[in-house]
């Protein structure tokens, strides 16, 4: 039967019978064997391809037992290796002297089959367990010193216990000079005179503010400069003494990256607008006859061109409010506003959009009755949200249609609906309607305009303004968006504030 | 109430200025000064005593926002009504600035036939209490 960890296993013997008996045995518990008749040979063997276990002989000519266990175990491979010593030698000074000089087991001859196979495989499971313990400590060693985040452990006195090269990379300080040192050193004051109690006070109620979160924290390095870090912290289980893990993430890199997409952005802004507000100011002067009156060619060239001008405003305004989606620092300004001069302001600006089309707006708010109730919201954005949608119902009306704008109660939220009679959502395009550059058709053969980012601003403002947005369609029938808008409670009508 | 009458307007950009100038002059019909950075205009104040400062957030010398309490600081700038126009976009931006004592905040781009009506609109709210 062959074992569950197959051994090398040199065996040393100067009688080639004894050396038979344990092949043919080691050979049958499917281990393999290297055989040497002297010392000296077993030595160069040894040190040539370190065995799993050796079994020697004690009385060899040459250099005997004693001093080839002793030579081997001031080999670099040998230290720990399983030596058993098979002798006919029985009293108690040699088997002592054996043991002195390194020896793990005696065995006296003849040797008894039953028993080696014992002692073989008791050692076999030892050389296993060592073996997973060695790989399972190259892999840490490998890990932490092929990982480019910096890695310290340190004790529940702050200590540094160990640290891997990355850290040393990042703070400047070698690995030696962090080890025993409190992990403080790493911190730029305020954070070094807290770190201590901090970490006592953790200790004594269990409050973590660092634990299992990854958190935005500032290094010094040994030259005294700082260094913007991402912090995940973790208690290690293992042992009685507490013990934690930390690892820094240098961030330098992409707080910088941040920093220029903010500057990029900025700039695009400013660059984009300065020339866009000279066109657009040319094109109303020119299309209002402040130059004179126009030919009926050139005034609807010029309207083409205010149109198209308008048009890139919006998608220079979108790019900036994905921007701040994006970085969360989308701010709103909250009110309490009648929801119905919002809805008809909306269709009043949508006005020329659905003369373009050929179709009507109409307003639906009989549900409302005569105490129209008040929103909580950010006017301006609404009113944003609002506009998408009817510019997007307008866009797929077929001529002639009508959409409708219908404001309903639902307990203490609004619902406002933007209805069209349009070719209504493909399914396969439900799923992704409100995701950013969201389209339908590809680009080049697309029968509509528009840069795919409406809805996904459109939803992240509602969401903002606590709401919630939606569709229903239907293909061939039309496309109901509805948006859902916590009322204002009474006392929210004289209060007003921004958040 | 005194009306509206003449405007100061603060802008580098070139193009920007003859649009603001038609717009003003020819189709609003106010006095206006044209200034492209923030130091001359500040030099020209005692003399030119506007109604009105029309100022562009961002100049090359000085930053509308930096200009304003130097304006303030000018007796014929501390009573104007001052209006910062901006390239940056978003009506959240406009309570911050307003908070810095401007008294209306217009965005880029504008329409310009539309501008004076704006802006004597503006006047008259700030004006209510004289």
């Amino acid at each position: 039967m062959a074992p569950a960890t197959p051994l090398s296993v040199l065996v040393v013997d100067d009688e080639p019978t004894n050396r038979l008996f344990l092949v043919t045995l080691l050979n049958r518990l499917g281990h393999q064997v290297i055989e040497a008749a002297d010392g000296i040979a077993a030595l160069s063997a040894f040190i040539a391809v370190p065995p799993d276990i050796v079994l020697l002989d004690l009385m060899m000519p040459g250099m005997d037992g004693f001093e080839l266990t002793r030579e081997i175990r001031l080999t670099e491979g040998g230290v720990n290796t399983p030596l058993i010593v098979l002798s006919a030698l029985d009293d108690v000074d040699t088997i002592v002297r054996a043991i002195e000089c390194g020896a793990d087991d005696y065995l006296t001859k003849p040797i008894r089959a039953q028993i080696l196979t014992a002692k073989i495989n008791r050692f076999a499971d030892l050389v296993a367990a060592r073996k997973a313990r060695r790989s399972e400590a190259e892999r840490t060693r490998a890990i932490g010193e092929t990982i480019t985040d910096a890695l310290v452990v340190i004790d529940g006195n702050g200590i540094i216990e160990w640290c891997n090269p990355a850290t040393s990379r990042l703070f400047g300080h070698a690995v030696d000079a962090l080890v025993g040192r409190n992990v403080s050193i790493l911190m730029p004051e305020p954070f070094r005179s807290q770190h201590d109690g901090y970490l006592a006070r953790y200790l004594a109620t269990g409050e973590a503010h660092v634990l299992g979160v990854r958190r935005r924290v500032f290094g010094e390095r040994r030259d005294g400069s700082i260094v913007p870090l991402e912090l995940s912290a973790a208690r290690l289980e293992s042992g009685d003494a507490p013990r934690f893990l930390g690892m820094l993430r240098d961030m330098s890199e992409t707080e910088q990256l941040e920093r220029l997409k903010q500057d990029f952005i900025s700039m695009v802004n400013h660059e984009l607008r300065t020339p866009l507000t000279s066109i657009v100011g040319s094109l109303s002067l020119l299309a209002s006859g402040a130059a004179g009156p126009l030919p009926p060619a050139a005034q609807k060239m010029v309207t083409l061109a205010e149109r198209n001008t308008a048009r890139l405003g919006r998608l220079i305004n979108d790019i900036l409010d994905l921007d701040k989606i994006e970085s969360g620092s989308l701010k709103m300004s909250f009110d309490s506003a009648e929801a119905l001069p919002i809805l008809r302001e909306a269709i009043a600006l949508s006005e020329g959009l659905s003369r373009g089309h050929g179709v009507n707006i109409e307003l639906d708010s009989a549900d409302l009755g005569d105490d129209p109730p008040c929103l909580r919201v950010d006017r301006d954005r609404l009113q944003q949200v609002l506009g998408n949608l009817l510019s997007n119902a307008i866009k797929f009306s077929p001529e002639g249609s009508t959409v409708t704008v219908r404001a309903r109660r639902q307990g203490n939220q609004m619902r406002i609906s933007v209805i069209d009679r349009g070719p209504g959502i493909p399914a396969d395009f439900q799923p992704r309607i409100f995701q950013r550059f969201a389209q339908h058709e590809p680009a080049i053969s697309r029968k509509t305009q528009g840069s795919g980012l409406g809805l996904s601003i459109a939803r992240a403002i509602v969401l903002q303004m606590g709401g919630e947005i939606g569709f229903i369609s239907a293909v061939d029938r039309g496309s109901e968006f509805f948006v859902t808008l916590p009322l204002a409670s009474t006392g929210d009508k004289e209060m007003e504030g921004t958040q | 109430m005194k009306g509206l009458e003449k405007i100061m307007v603060v802008e580098d950009d070139a193009d920007i200025r003859d649009i603001l100038e038609l717009s003003l002059a020819s189709v609003g019909g106010f006095q206006v000064s044209l200034f492209g950075d923030a130091r001359s205009a500040l030099a020209a104040l005692p003399e030119n005593r506007p109604d009105m400062i029309l100022l562009d957030l961002m100049l090359p010398d000085l930053g509308g926002l930096e200009a304003l309490p130097l304006i303030r600081a000018e007796p014929a700038g501390a009573g104007a009504t001052v209006v910062l126009l901006t390239a940056m976009a978003g009506a959240d931006v406009r309570e911050e600035f307003l908070a810095r004592g401007v008294q209306e905040v217009l965005f880029k781009p504008f329409d310009p036939m539309s501008l004076p009506r704006v802006l004597a609109g503006i006047w008259l709210a700030t004006r209510v209490d004289d």
